[in-house]
């Protein structure tokens, strides 16, 4: 009398669980951390080394990948432009709808040409923009980023401390991820992947 | 006969202290140094390399010079809340007895400033580093690719 019904029941439970289950689960988080819907660095419009301004929607189509560095930073800005050219080429045939942006945090150095051939220097692809000096302070607080001259110890000589956050955005040009430049390659492109399939 | 052993103690005495001096200065190793090419325009790379110090006293890499650099600094990258920052290392890099001090990207690197020409992949520069017991090491630089720096 029991057992017929009763495996039943049981069957019909572990049924609705599944189908319950199923129209529940979200997609599996991203590596980096998803920041769709965000209201800072939702746009920008900074000349490129030829002077055109460009704004996000010119590279509609692409994940485009923004990051703020300078020339003079010897260590971890070449660092993290090798990791995305590395990332561009671990993506085989999607790389090529990748765009990696450097958006220059010392104008006053870097000129159009030393960041044109400083960026090319890693990957052909990589843009780099130039803000007007009197623009940084307002390109970097719409990215709620920082970048803060601090002169060397012998007072000679500067460099800069920054956000070395990377901003990720999708094909439609919203911004999803942000992540930090020593997240591992592999994981990056795996939520790259999925991007350029999502959109 | 006397003067002769005395005279060979005192050779023998002295053998014993220069050896005993050498092996007590510590021999500082470098391995694997390296420098990042430049771009045209570009003023300032990284270097970085091993030191070994195989030796049973502590060291300390004071300073580095090169012809080819108006500046050498060390310095030490972090980051820290989403922040990068580099600051010079005022007391150079201790190298404690029988270690290896990895200086590294994103770590303790060599911040070469004021290069008087772009620095090709491929190339070899010639380095000086200063120690504070081990005195004046020699080593070379190996100039690598910008897209492919180990």
């Amino acid at each position: 009398m029991r057992g017929p019904s009763n495996r039943l029941i049981n069957g019909l439970m572990i049924g609705l669980v599944t189908i319950l289950a199923a129209c529940t689960s979200a997609p599996p988080p991203f590596n980096a951390t998803e920041v769709t819907g965000v209201s800072y660095g939702t746009e920008l419009q900074i000349a490129d080394t030829r002077g055109e301004r460009r704004s996000l929607s010119d590279f509609s189509g692409k994940v485009t990948i923004v990051f703020f560095g300078f020339t003079s930073c010897p260590d971890v800005c070449p660092t993290t432009l090798m990791r995305l050219g590395q990332l561009r080429q671990k993506l085989g045939a999607d790389g090529a709808a990748v765009q990696v942006i450097l958006v220059t945090v010392d104008p006053e150095r870097d000129t159009a040409s030393r960041l044109e051939v400083y960026v090319k220097n890693f990957d052909a692809s990589f843009v780099a923009l130039r803000p007007a000096p009197q623009e940084l302070e307002s390109v970097v607080k719409a990215f709620h980023a920082i970048a803060m001259k601090v002169p060397t110890a012998d007072g000679t000589d500067y460099t800069i401390d920054h956000s070395s956050t990377i901003y990720v955005y999708d094909r439609k040009t919203r911004m999803r991820l942000i992540a930090q430049p020593d997240m591992p390659i592999e994981q990056l492109a795996a939520d790259i992947r999925r991007l350029l399939a999502d959109s | 006969m006397a003067r002769r052993r005395l005279s060979s103690l005192y050779l023998l005495v002295s053998i014993f202290f220069y050896v005993g001096l050498v092996c007590a200065t510590p021999k500082i190793a470098i391995e694997n140094p390296r420098v990042r090419a430049t771009a045209s325009g570009q003023t300032v790379s990284g270097g970085y390399m091993t030191l070994i110090n195989d030796g049973s006293t502590a060291d300390r890499l004071v300073s580095v010079s090169a012809s080819w650099a108006g500046m050498i600094q060390i310095h030490q990258s972090s980051t820290d809340g989403g922040v990068m920052r580099m600051r010079e290392m005022p007391d150079g890099v201790p190298v404690p007895a029988r270690s290896r001090v990895e200086l590294k990207p994103r770590g303790m690197h060599l911040m070469i400033m004021q290069l008087s020409a772009p620095l090709e992949a491929g190339r070899s520069m010639p380095l000086l580093l200063q120690f504070e017991k081990a005195g004046t090491v020699k080593a070379s630089l190996r100039v690598e690719p910008a897209g492919a720096m180990p």
